[in-house]
């Protein structure tokens, strides 16, 4: 039995491990590590990051790469950032840039489906669109999140549990009980061999409708919770995004080729490259070695599956 | 499992009247009418090129006809692709596999079809394994439903292709070389299947370059080429039918024999000596190929034939045993050393191994080459090369720098062929040297061949055509269960010894 | 479908077909011209030399980053290094002159390290087989993190007049040094790739990784003399861009890995690989610099460039991809290797 969940799972064990080291070293070198304050903090902070990360995942399943998502992230966060502070209206206009969201991505995956491009290159003229439209809404940083939105996205709910980690939940939630219908499948399936789902007959425009619309809702989504913690709008906050979510993503054990990859492993890869983000600035640690741990642990963590799978083949 | 053959009271399920399609300058098909019986199954037979696959894309919905009608059950259809097709009851066998690797089988197999799901489309796993369960069972496919459709062989993935058009309790179903990675025993198996499905009222259309399979299988037959029909056979036509005279129609002149003469003078020192090969799928092979012959390699296939190619190429590891070259140790490390060595290989599945598609005719001709990363190319030493080669082959070809993918399969594989005659090589390893390519150029493949051989090197072939095999080998081994199972020659080269010690007597 | 007989009498190709039945390319040659002369009457100037070749001086570092990218797209790779590599270049040329090395010696070794950073590339991608994005994503990030750290204490910038007159100075027409060197990279680039048998290898790699393999090309080799290509190039940018802008900047790699691969793309080298050549690319390049440099005269905004930008690099990649959706033309296709 062990054996056999290992060769089904195995995909995230690597970025289980990491995580796990991450939280003990930062344990040992901060006192404070483990109070519940200090974790909600953190659950603040990581959210973003773990919402890019399934939005990539989604894009990723179906075979293609999503190079625009920082852009998009800038422009959701641009448009937060003009446009609320009208009080009830607020919920409407979110509600509305978030379906926004869902458009543009959707109608990148439009283009890749019609024109049967690579989504890479299609995503990467995206990519300088929407930052273009980003810096058109403001082209610098400013704008104002007023306190009646940040303050529900902040909370802690009943005390205790941080809100951004209840959206979190809530959509993994809903991303596993899709799984488990046929569309779940039919994502799969076009990420595994788009040509044979088409010839065999399956709705392959509405898995690209589906996962570029989600993955337009939870780049909305972490928008939306980056602007609650920045409580202002900057035209260029999504410039590292797109290279985060990809790592993010590859840690999670989600494969460049497609049709393969969980979602929780993301969710896990997510959280170590918040942590890594966040954590270390805490420590103190000068911004420079992040990016060589950043690069480090994405080359360890893909090695390390490889190897593994190719141990396992043998 | 129950096949419904939905009855009505119309005469032919299908009937196409003037279908014509042209892509750029080539007419595929023209003027195409044809009706198709229910309960029958309908050979269709044709040279590479024919416009047998443009037919059956027509057919299933995967191309639009530019003109003409198709007519299901007495209605007008007018297909907006393959999904309205298969709604309709039109299951399609491809022969490019469809499958979804990271996929289990039985989610392979239901994919796209609605009928196992619950509300709100959430599947039935119970009664999705239970189903796949029952139909492989019917095929003879022992394997887990839950297996990853990537860890299955060739053989049983073509057989899950099968169940996949089957869950779909299709009114037509058409098998496109359906059977061309299966031995024997899985075709029997298959044809039992189908023949259960004809008897039920489906219409079958079934594609196939192997002669005797047709011959077993079909009752009716439509001979395709050069975009047209040029002969129908209803059950008594058929009936009186040999295989010659259906290859006379495809190809529209007398047959000649098929295969060349056998070796003659043979010398005795040992070209290639094969000892105790071991890995995990070869349990102690031991050979002699002597220079100057053919050797086949029988057996059911994922027996160790195609695997000791892959040893002796390099492609694959061995844990033990000696190979001798030309009385040179030999050690199998990589495809390079292979090459080096004096080893040519022609894989089975050219399109994604044998050659680059997208690039020229010429680039791929001049694809192995022992010369050193950075050396100049020679282009007009080259160009002679090239010339000659196409000329020994007769590679067909219509303009300047024209893509390998354009080419019919039977050119492809002379391409592949093509690019080891000025490699200086020792031994060919040809893995089903003519796999869906026309009997015309098998013809031209199995003289060139011999040809070779004579200039003194040797060829080892492994097939799964028995007939092919009977024909050009000098030798055959058979395998069974990865060891040598027996060596036919002389008197011992017939069918009824080669097919049973294939099944292991 | 009828094959042609034997086919042996096909006519050799005149000069004037070789280079036109390349459609594609044509047609970007076109749009270059194009938009070079609109931008005369756009903006109500005169052409004159000195322009061109100012033009072509501020396009020849981007034109050196993408020969080396163009290898790594044409076996269906990516380099997303090549910015921190231009960064690093520049920072590590500066510390070493202001240690007063000769500009030789500071050209050598800044050009040894691109080696040895694609090298490792290289290594991974094709032994360990990391997928290439993934692996120069991390090495990107990884070489980044070195710069900071290099100049976290190093402020002085150390340069070589050398240096800076090869890349400014007006060696007549208002040709400079680094227009040069680009035609020299562009002439070699061509040659390794149309006249060697690496550069045949690599077409053959990239069309299709296990035929190359099944025909005995060395699959390591190749990619990771690709990868080291490619590294170098962005070094060798790297140490022309210091010696132009006379400074090392952070920031400085990173116009060219985006807008780089921008250029690759327009120039028709297809990111699946075993499509295309630098000839398009250096169009491409031409193409993406006079773009810029148009919209800059134009005072138009950044955030309306980028938006132009992106919607020329759609239109035309969508245009490249319907030429290639007919699969069975019988006319001359489009030749892989100009």
């Amino acid at each position: 039995m062990p054996k056999k969940m290992l060769k089904k799972h195995g995909d995230i064990l690597p970025i289980i491990l990491i995580l796990i080291s991450m939280f003990l070293i930062t344990m040992t070198l901060q006192s404070n590590f483990w109070s519940v304050s200090n974790f909600q903090v953190l659950a603040r902070q990581l959210a973003p990051y773990v919402f890019i990360a399934m939005a990539q995942t989604m894009v990723l399943l179906l075979g293609g790469m999503d190079m625009a998502l920082g852009s998009l992230v800038s422009f959701a966060n641009v448009m937060f950032a003009s446009t609320l502070g009208h009080g009830a209206l607020d919920l409407i206009t979110i509600l509305g840039i978030l379906a926004l969201c869902m458009v543009m991505s959707a109608i990148s995956g439009l283009v890749v489906y019609w024109f049967k491009l690579p989504a890479i290159v299609v995503s990467l003229a995206f990519s300088f669109i929407w930052s273009g439209v980003a810096l058109r809404v403001m082209s610098v940083p400013g704008g104002h999140i007023p306190n009646t939105v940040v303050g529900p996205l902040t909370a802690n709910i009943g005390g205790v549990l941080p809100a951004p980690l209840l959206l979190i939940v809530l959509f993994i939630a809903f991303w596993y009980l899709v799984k488990r219908t046929s569309m779940g499948v039919l994502i799969y399936a076009v990420g595994n061999n788009r040509e044979g789902a088409f010839t065999s007959g399956l709705p392959v425009l509405k898995a690209y409708l589906f996962s570029y619309c989600f993955s337009g809702l939870m780049i909305g989504m972490a928008a939306l919770l980056l602007s609650a913690i920045t409580t202002s709008g900057d035209p260029n906050i999504g410039g590292p995004l797109t290279i985060n979510s990809v790592t993010a993503a590859v840690l999670g054990g989600v494969a460049f080729s497609g049709g393969k990859g969980k979602m929780i492993g993301s969710v896990v890869g997510g959280m170590v490259v918040g942590m890594l983000v966040n954590v270390l600035f805490y420590l103190r640690v000068p911004g420079h070695y992040t990016y060589v741990v950043e690069g480090g642990i994405l080359i360890f963590a893909v090695a390390a599956n490889l190897i593994r799978e190719r141990g396992k083949r043998a | 499992m129950e096949i419904s053959a939905r009855t009505t009271n119309k005469e032919y399920i299908l009937a196409l009247e003037g279908v014509s399609k042209r892509f750029g300058g080539t007419l595929a098909l023209s003027d195409t009418t044809l009706t198709l019986p229910r309960g029958k199954v309908v050979a269709l037979v044709g040279e590479n090129g024919a416009g047998k696959s443009t037919l059956i894309n027509i057919i299933s919905g995967l191309f639009r006809p530019d003109s003409g009608t198709i007519e299901l059950d007495g209605e007008p259809v007018q297909w907006t692709g393959p999904a309205q097709a298969i709604k309709k009851g039109i299951a399609v066998v491809h022969q490019e596999l469809t499958l979804f690797p990271n996929l289990t089988v039985a989610e392979n197999v239901f994919a796209g079809n609605n009928e196992i799901n619950l509300r709100f489309g959430r599947i039935d796993r119970e009664t999705m394994h239970r189903r796949t369960g029952e139909i492989l069972e019917m095929l003879g496919l022992k394997i887990d439903a839950t297996v990853s459709a990537n860890d299955l062989s060739l053989a049983e993935q073509q057989l899950v292709e099968v169940a996949k058009a089957l869950v779909w309790n299709p009114r037509i179903l058409i098998l496109d070389e359906a059977t061309s990675a299966l031995d024997p025993n899985q075709v029997k198996r298959l044809f039992d299947a189908v023949r259960k499905l004809r008897d039920s009222g489906v219409a079958i259309i079934f594609v196939s370059h192997r002669m005797y399979e047709i011959e077993e299988i079909a009752n009716q037959a439509l001979v395709l080429k050069d975009g047209r029909i040029v002969a129908s056979l209803d059950d008594e036509a058929m009936k009186n039918t040999t295989q010659d005279m259906l290859v006379e129609a495809m190809l529209g002149r007398a047959v000649e024999a098929v295969f060349p003469n056998k070796a003659t003078a043979r010398s005795k020192e040992v070209l290639l000596d094969v000892e105790g090969l071991v890995n995990d799928q070869l349990r102690g092979v031991s050979m002699q190929i002597l220079p100057g012959e053919i050797v086949g390699l029988a057996g059911l296939r994922g027996h160790g034939q195609e695997e000791l190619l892959r040893v002796l190429f390099g492609i694959c590891p061995c844990k033990q045993g000696k190979v001798n070259l030309g009385n040179r140790p030999y050690v199998s490390r990589n495809p390079i050393h292979a090459i080096k060595s004096g080893f040519a290989y022609v894989p089975a599945d050219r399109k994604t191994q044998g050659v680059a598609q997208e690039l020229s005719i010429e680039v791929n001709l001049t694809s192995v080459t022992k010369k050193r990363m950075y050396s100049r190319i020679r282009f007009k030493e080259e160009r002679d090369t090239i010339r000659e080669i196409r000329r020994s082959l007769n590679i067909g070809q219509s303009v300047w720098n024209q893509q390998v993918r354009s080419l019919s399969g039977g050119n492809q594989q002379k391409v592949v062929l093509g690019k080891w005659l000025k490699s200086d090589f020792k031994v060919l390893l040809m893995d089903e040297p003519t796999r869906g390519i026309d009997v015309a150029t098998k013809h031209e493949i199995y003289e060139f061949l011999r040809a070779l051989a004579e200039t003194g090197v040797a060829i080892v072939a492994v097939s799964t055509d028995t007939l092919e095999l009977l024909g050009i080998s000098d030798r055959i081994y058979v395998f069974y269960e990865g060891g040598i199972h027996a060596m036919l020659e002389g008197e011992a080269l017939n069918e009824a010894s080669l097919t049973s010690a294939i099944m292991g007597v | 479908m009828k094959q042609a007989n034997g086919g042996i009498s096909l006519e050799k190709p005149t000069i004037w077909q070789k280079l036109t039945h390349n459609r594609k390319l044509v047609i970007l040659f076109a749009v270059g011209i194009l938009l070079y002369t609109s931008t005369f009457l756009i903006t109500s100037s005169v052409f004159s030399v000195k322009n061109l070749m100012s033009l072509l001086k501020i396009a020849s570092f981007l034109g050196i980053v993408t020969a080396g990218q163009m290898f790594a797209f044409l076996i269906g790779g990516i380099d997303m290094s090549v910015a921190s590599v231009i960064t690093l270049a520049g920072i590590t040329g500066s510390v070493l002159f202001t240690m007063n090395l000769p500009l030789g010696a500071v050209l050598a070794a800044v050009l040894a390290i691109g080696l040895l950073i694609g090298a490792v590339n290289g290594f991974f991608i094709s032994v360990v087989r990391i997928h290439p994005m993934v692996m120069t994503l991390a090495m990107g990030s990884i070489l980044k993190g070195v710069s900071l750290i290099l100049t976290n204490g190093i402020t002085r910038s150390g340069n070589s007049s050398l240096l800076k007159n090869f890349a400014n100075k007006n060696l007549g027409y208002g040709i400079t040094g680094s227009v040069i060197l680009w035609l020299v990279v562009g002439v070699s680039v061509t040659l390794l790739l149309r006249c060697t048998v690496f550069g045949r290898q690599v077409y053959i790699l990239g069309s299709n990784p296990e035929a190359a393999y099944q025909s005995g090309v060395n699959t390591v080799r190749v990619q990771m003399a690709v990868y080291m290509i490619c590294s170098m190039m962005a070094a060798l940018a790297g140490i022309m861009v210091l010696g132009y802008t006379g400074t090392t900047a952070l920031a400085a790699g990173d116009g060219y890995l985006l807008p780089g691969v921008a250029a690759v793309l327009l120039g028709g080298v297809s990111p699946l690989g075993g499509k295309g050549g630098y000839g398009g690319v250096a169009i491409g390049v031409f193409i993406l610099i006079t773009l810029e440099n148009l919209l800059m005269v134009l005072r138009m905004t950044t955030a309306d460039k980028n938006i132009l930008e992106g919607a020329i690099l759609l239109i035309f990649i969508i245009i490249y991809n319907t030429k290639f959706s007919f699969r069975w033309r019988r006319l001359p296709n489009d030749r892989n290797m100009v």
